[in-house]
């Protein structure tokens, strides 16, 4: 079960909510020399998801990211084509690459994949399945023109949004919380957005 | 059906053929349930809420006891988990 069956009264990390504008600052270039640059500011009213810690959800403050359309080139995998949240597990290298492009890969790379065992794929998104509050949508791959229910977030989108109605978890305007992750799904989520954060560069390993 | 308990403790696939059972064991480290190749009965784990009982069968499918009951919980830290994990990077085949 993906979503939960019953809404909590209460704002949840991984929640899908909605009227809170997620706001994306564009620069030309950084403000290094003291003069205001060109910028910009693209404000968009889709349904967003919670991704600050239930903790953490307190002054006003919410960080968000929007529920945007799955990209179009997932479809080249067609293991994924009928459950795309397959994503928000780890996977065996075989499952996570484009099979005609894993039947050409060379034996060497492919072997070391394989050697890498069960792993994330695509580390910036989490795939939140579909559900009729959520809508359909049609979307073409190869000319090929699919209806999809999934949407995904994108954790490079996190933006912050601070709206003083929201005072505490319990306190927030309960008309904006439209689904609530089940327990489960809640902990994929919270595990990938760890590794996302967490996972230390090469470089940086004691 | 394939049970994954904890994550990094133990897997077993419970529809292998008998023949097959006494390698159905992958060892990951987990000293509470040690593959028992030798033996003519097999472990059998199931998940009930935050707990696993384990449970005794003979290779003919006869209940032979509780053997256990343990708390299914990754006991890694944090750090240890996310350290423990890399990720398939598979961004240029879907360009």
């Amino acid at each position: 079960m993906f979503y939960s069956e019953k809404n909590d009264k209460m704002l949840r990390f991984g929640d899908v909510v909605r009227g809170f504008a997620c706001g994306k600052l564009l620069i030309e270039q950084p403000f290094v020399d003291g003069l205001p640059s060109v910028y910009r500011v693209e404000v968009c009213h889709r349904l967003a998801i919670v991704l600050s810690p239930c903790c953490a959800i307190r002054d006003g403050y919410l960080q968000l990211a929007p529920l945007q359309q799955v990209e179009p080139n997932w479809y080249l995998n067609s293991s994924w084509i009928n459950d795309l949240t397959v994503i928000n597990k780890p996977m065996e290298a075989r499952e996570a690459v484009p099979p005609y492009k894993w039947d050409n890969m060379d034996p060497t790379e492919r072997t070391r994949r394989v050697a890498m065992g069960k792993q994330y794929t695509l580390a910036d998104y989490f795939v939140y399945a579909p559900n009729s509050l959520l809508g359909d949508y049609e979307i073409s791959c190869q000319r090929t023109t699919h209806v999809q229910g999934h949407y995904a977030v994108d954790f490079r989108a996190i933006v912050c949004v601070k709206c003083p109605l929201v005072i505490k978890p319990e306190k927030f305007p309960i008309e904006t919380k439209l689904l609530q992750l089940s327990k489960e799904t809640r902990a994929s989520l919270r595990d990938k957005l760890s590794y996302y954060y967490g996972k230390t560069p090469e470089e940086d390993a004691l | 059906m394939l049970h994954e308990a904890a994550s990094g403790r133990i897997r077993i696939n419970t529809m292998m053929s008998e023949k097959d059972r006494p390698n159905a064991y992958v060892a990951t480290g987990d000293v509470a349930a040690e593959p028992r190749a030798e033996s003519a009965s097999r472990l059998v784990v199931y998940p009930i809420g935050p707990y696993e009982v384990v449970l005794e069968f003979t290779n003919a499918g006869e209940f032979q006891g509780v053997v256990e009951v343990r708390v299914n919980a990754d006991f890694r830290s944090l750090r240890q988990k996310i350290e423990s994990t890399r990720y398939h990077d598979v961004d240029e085949f879907y360009k």
